[in-house]
């Protein structure tokens, strides 16, 4: 009898002790959000695969023609009486503080690629905004990532598997490079205290990073959209 | 105690553990989902993607008619000088030779939070199709760009050493800009996870002015 009430205590205090756990796993599951997902996420995720696509397959067509626009509106031009050289000189300043002039100076070269040995470990686009960002806040002139001009301006996302970067298109591996002075942008780029997440999974092999400094590089003019619907010049 | 009695406890005891194991799964991937909002650029977001897409190809089009536009006034002499003199004044807008004004939002961070926090803000605004952005008035060009918090309280935006409270201004669609950040897993909606108590708050402005960059 007395065994048997032994028995039934244990039993009953495991069974007491699984159910308060069961009480509160069940209580944080309930407190959890739910994941909303269609009844065919498989024909939702090919739909807006396409919708993508469409939507790149468009910018590529108007970046084209923006492009060519432009470079009529430059050959129309010439045909103007040349501006006095203080005119001239003025719009060209403006056309360098936009960023719609080459630059060719010394400065860095930063390679960014995707794990060497890892497969799932793949640069993101944080990674690019924070190098993008040390070299402007360094004093960076001009900066291009794989041989399109980035302005201070600029948004990078990922898109499907590329990057936007404004509106172009980019994919890994990136060559940054970035025009000013060197031994500023050098030693920027070797404190430790700086990009310190990159670094680390550089160091694990989650990520290729390295950099040099470069003699001449040539950061091409940006060939983007800028537009100006909102802002204007108070009155 | 009986055998049967003793195989039957111990199948519901299996079975509770098993349900046990199975909650636990559960809850697990549920704190990795929730881990994974908190960090930068791994929670992929097709809806936002898209609205990224959405305001190049805008933007893009937008720019196409007005180059085709420009290309028209070229027909006749004096239209291209006007048209030239109207690129130099969106030159000088753009350049921030020249103060500029226009409608958009506003978002205060009441004290000073890691750099890339404002990287960020200023990549989501950008990509929601912010035309100027400016913190603390002081308006992000080439002349100043990027940003850097040091001794965690003060901002250095280029070389403007900026104090908190923070003003980030944006001019642009003031309705876009302000739906883009109030999105539930926007850059700004984990900022304010992280600063717990303190509120960040986001207004719409009718018109904004920020100052020539000297």
């Amino acid at each position: 009898m007395k065994k048997y009430f032994q028995s039934s205590a244990h039993i009953l205090i495991t069974l007491l002790i699984t159910s308060f756990f069961i009480g509160l796993i069940v209580t944080l599951q309930w407190k959890a959000g739910i994941l909303k997902t269609s009844l065919y996420p498989l024909d939702q995720i090919e739909a807006q695969k396409q919708l993508l696509q469409i939507f790149v397959e468009e910018q590529q067509t108007l970046e084209k023609e923006v492009s060519e626009l432009r470079n009529e509106l430059e050959m129309a031009k010439k045909s103007l009486p040349e501006p006095n050289e203080k005119e001239k000189t003025y719009r060209e300043e403006q056309k360098r503080k936009i960023g719609f002039t080459e630059i060719i100076d010394d400065g860095v070269e930063i390679f960014l690629g995707d794990s060497p040995v890892a497969p799932e470990e793949l640069v993101r686009a944080a990674d690019l905004r924070d190098v993008i960002n040390l070299l402007f806040s360094s004093g960076a002139d001009a900066i291009a990532v794989n041989g399109r001009r980035v302005l201070p301006l600029h948004s990078i996302h990922v898109v499907g598997t590329s990057f936007l970067i404004n509106d172009f298109y980019a994919f890994p591996p990136f060559s940054i490079t970035a025009t000013g002075q060197t031994e500023v942008l050098i030693g920027r780029l070797q404190d430790e205290t700086f990009l310190s997440d990159l670094r680390r999974r550089s160091r694990e092999k989650r990520l290729r990073f390295s950099y040099q400094s470069r003699r001449d590089l040539i950061i091409p003019s940006y060939k983007g959209s800028l537009r100006n619907q909102f802002i204007s010049e108070p009155l | 105690m009986k055998l049967a009695d003793k195989k039957i406890h111990a199948v519901v005891l299996l079975l509770i553990t098993l349900g046990i194991g199975f909650l636990l799964a559960l809850q697990f991937r549920s704190f990795t989902l929730v881990k994974r909002a908190f960090l930068r650029d791994r929670n992929p977001n097709i809806f936002r993607e898209i609205q990224v897409l959405k305001n190049v190809t805008d933007k893009l089009r937008n720019e196409k008619d007005d180059l085709e536009a420009n290309k028209a006034e070229f027909k006749s002499r004096y239209s291209t000088i006007e048209a030239v003199k109207k690129e130099l004044a969106q030159y000088k807008l753009l350049s921030g030779e020249i103060a500029v004004t226009g409608p958009g939002i506003r978002i205060v961070i009441p004290k000073a939070v890691d750099t890339v926090w404002f990287t960020d803000l200023a990549n989501s605004l950008i990509a929601a199709g912010a035309e100027a952005v400016a913190v603390n008035s002081e308006r992000i060009g080439s002349a100043q760009a990027g940003f850097r918090v040091i001794g965690g309280k003060t901002l250095l935006l280029g070389d403007r050493v900026l104090r908190p409270p923070f003003r980030i201004e944006a001019i642009g669609d003031k309705r876009t800009l302000a739906e883009s950040l109030l999105q539930p897993d926007s850059v700004l909606r984990r900022l304010e996870q992280t600063l717990k108590n303190q509120e960040i708050f986001l207004t719409q402005e009718g018109s904004l002015l920020f100052n020539a960059i000297l």
